[in-house]
């Protein structure tokens, strides 16, 4: 069964792809298919909390902001910060 | 004459002189008063305004707002385009689960009433493909305006759609023509949906394939890239490909207030859900050569007008929400009460999903926290489309991990200690959580549903939803991969699709797969 999986993973059948993204210069690794609201509940959820009630927002690497469904890519930079 | 006539008739001269002069330089005054040079102040130059969204995701109740925004903006500039990115389903049960008289007519919402508010051309993004190629091709052919994809290969022996045309041309009332093509983000071999729908599919490198449509440019008066690939992608295509004027784009929901220009390339995205227009104003010269490029977003909550037509459209679909939800799935002669009940009932569905299965997954375990379930208890009765999105009102996708017994000791054990009991509902498996008198974990026991013990060495195939699997702290043999099967979703096909309803009525009371003392 793992090896099927692997299989799979390989050629992309299954989308599975691990994926590392940083948040506030943090590497998390975390499953492919990712949005940003799941990398920030994995970083802290406290912050997660912060940003979901409006008190902070995310930011990529070119300062834009983003929203928290937003879809994700390898080696993504995010930054939580206060406005 | 009188002296004070002919002093105001100086003054007038004068200031009549300095608008003519000023006009001939193409200066005027602001509203402030200060002199500002007008980008299309030569009389031959024409401005277009390309308004855009992305990432709509079935939210459609601003789609009235867009529409008359487009309508004012008509009056304002020589042509007005209105374009989407791409994503416009998944994620509002209104546009996923339309359903009407047992006719799948998900998605329906969106083509029809975007199509009703304006649109000229669409990117097909990944989330397109969720309700499966039929369905897609349906959009495809009875949407107002065109579907697009580049870097999409369609094998017609094996697959349910057709090819889908790579890019559409448009001409302005004064004979610029304007090419969009469209992209998707491709993540390992194939863009992020349910890979059992991508079935005779072939996607392409989107920055590969979009090279390979540079010669557009020698057709094109503008060339623009209307992208589903993230905001970082189009930055990267804009540095491959100066051909492009312009890139729209869509995928990672990046709000680009100010205008990004990469190169001579200007890049934006407008955010999601219909919370901004994007708004680009392209400046064309005498011979159509672009000279000027500029955007903003408009926060669809400031457009102070909106389209009736596309009002009474959108609350037609509302009110069919009312049937959507009320679809009758299955029926429960008692109802299924509490958290542990009904976290069997919601973990049995993934444990036992054809869908997951057509992924290629033979689930061992599946795990639901018990603050994801939303409702005390489904009544009895009959047991609707309604009740699963108020028990999983959060479309988290299932994510799959392989894991050793250690490792799910990890993640029951921490969750256990941190919050004093079992919150974690389960299938496929018993445990009991044993603390000390301070409450500290002691020990966290594994066990078939039959009372043997798991074996310590196996990797186990385990289901968490995407909550579980981002908040939860544990230990996995990898990093997890996402099916992009929504829960609810599976809950729905396991009613409809797997167990009896005999066994629906039978199973689900008085269970107890889990104990903490």
């Amino acid at each position: 069964m793992v090896f099927y999986i692997y299989l799979l993973s390989k050629t992309g059948q299954t989308g599975g792809f691990i994926m590392k993204v940083y948040v506030n210069n943090t590497e998390i690794t975390i499953f492919n298919g990712a949005k940003v609201e799941d990398v920030l509940r994995k970083y802290s959820m406290d912050e997660y909390k912060q940003v979901k009630s409006g008190n902070m927002n995310v930011y990529d690497k070119y300062e834009n902001r983003v929203m928290l469904g937003g879809e994700l890519r390898e080696g993504a930079k995010l930054y939580i910060k206060a406005d | 004459m009188h002296k004070s006539t002919v002093k105001k008739l100086s003054v007038v001269f004068v200031m009549a002189a300095m608008v003519m002069a000023m006009s001939a330089f193409g200066l005027f005054p602001g509203e402030s008063g200060e002199l500002v040079v007008e980008a299309d102040s030569h009389s031959d130059y024409k401005t277009v305004a390309i308004l855009h969204t992305n990432d709509e995701h079935g939210v459609i109740e601003n789609f009235g707002r867009i529409a008359w925004q487009k309508e004012q903006l008509e009056e304002e500039y020589d042509d007005v385009f209105l374009v989407s990115a791409g994503d416009a389903f998944s994620g509002n049960p209104i546009v996923d689960e339309y359903v009407i008289d047992d006719e799948n007519l998900r998605g329906k919402p969106m083509i029809e009433t975007m199509g009703a508010a304006g649109y000229d051309a669409m990117a097909i993004g990944n989330h397109e493909f969720d309700y499966g190629q039929e369905r897609l091709q349906e959009s495809i052919d009875s949407a107002y305006f065109p579907m697009m994809l580049a870097n999409i290969e369609v094998d017609p022996d094996v697959a349910d759609m057709a090819q889908p045309q790579p890019y559409t041309m448009m001409e302005t009332s004064f004979g610029a023509d304007l090419t969009f093509l469209s992209l998707v983000q491709v993540s390992g071999d194939y863009p992020s949906t349910l890979p059992v729908n991508l079935y005779g599919l072939t996607f392409l490198d989107p920055i590969e394939t979009a090279l390979e449509f540079t010669h557009l440019k020698n057709t094109s008066d503008a060339f623009i890239g209307l992208t589903h690939m993230g905001h970082s992608w189009d930055q990267e295509l804009a540095e491959e490909m100066s051909e492009l004027d312009l890139i729209i784009g869509g995928h990672s929901h990046t709000v680009v207030e100010e205008p990004v220009f990469v190169n001579d390339t200007l890049v934006t995205s407008a955010g999601s859900d219909t919370e901004y227009l994007g708004k680009v104003m392209v400046t064309f010269d005498e011979d159509n050569e672009v000279v000027e490029k500029d955007s903003k977003l408009i926060a669809t909550e400031d457009i102070e007008g909106t389209n009736e037509d596309v009002e009474d459209l959108i609350a037609g679909f509302e009110a069919d929400v009312e049937e959507i939800f009320a679809r009758e799935i299955g029926y429960l002669e008692e109802p299924i009460t509490g958290a542990e009940d009904l976290g069997a009932f919601m973990t049995d569905a993934v444990l036992q999903s054809d869908q997951i299965a057509d992924l290629g997954y033979d689930v061992d375990f599946a795990f639901q926290n018990s603050g994801g379930i939303r409702v005390s208890e489904l009544e009895a009765g009959a047991l609707t489309v309604g009740d699963i999105f108020e028990l999983e009102p959060f479309g988290n996708d299932i994510v799959i991990h392989q894991m050793t017994a250690d490792d799910l000791r990890s993640l029951i054990g921490t969750d256990s200690e941190s919050r004093g009991e079992a919150d974690l509902r389960v299938a496929g498996l018993n445990y009991e959580v044993i603390t000390d008198a301070d409450g500290n974990l002691e020990t966290v026991n594994l066990y078939y549903p039959d009372g043997t013990e798991l074996d310590e060495d196996t990797e186990y195939t385990v289901a968490l939803n995407s909550y579980i699997a981002s908040a939860y702290e544990f230990t996995a043999q990898d990093d997890g991969e996402n099916t992009y099967l929504r829960h609810n979703d599976t809950i729905i096909n396991f009613v409809e699709n797997i167990i009896s309803e005999e066994e629906l009525n039978e199973k689900y009371h008085g269970l107890s797969r889990t104990h903490f003392e």
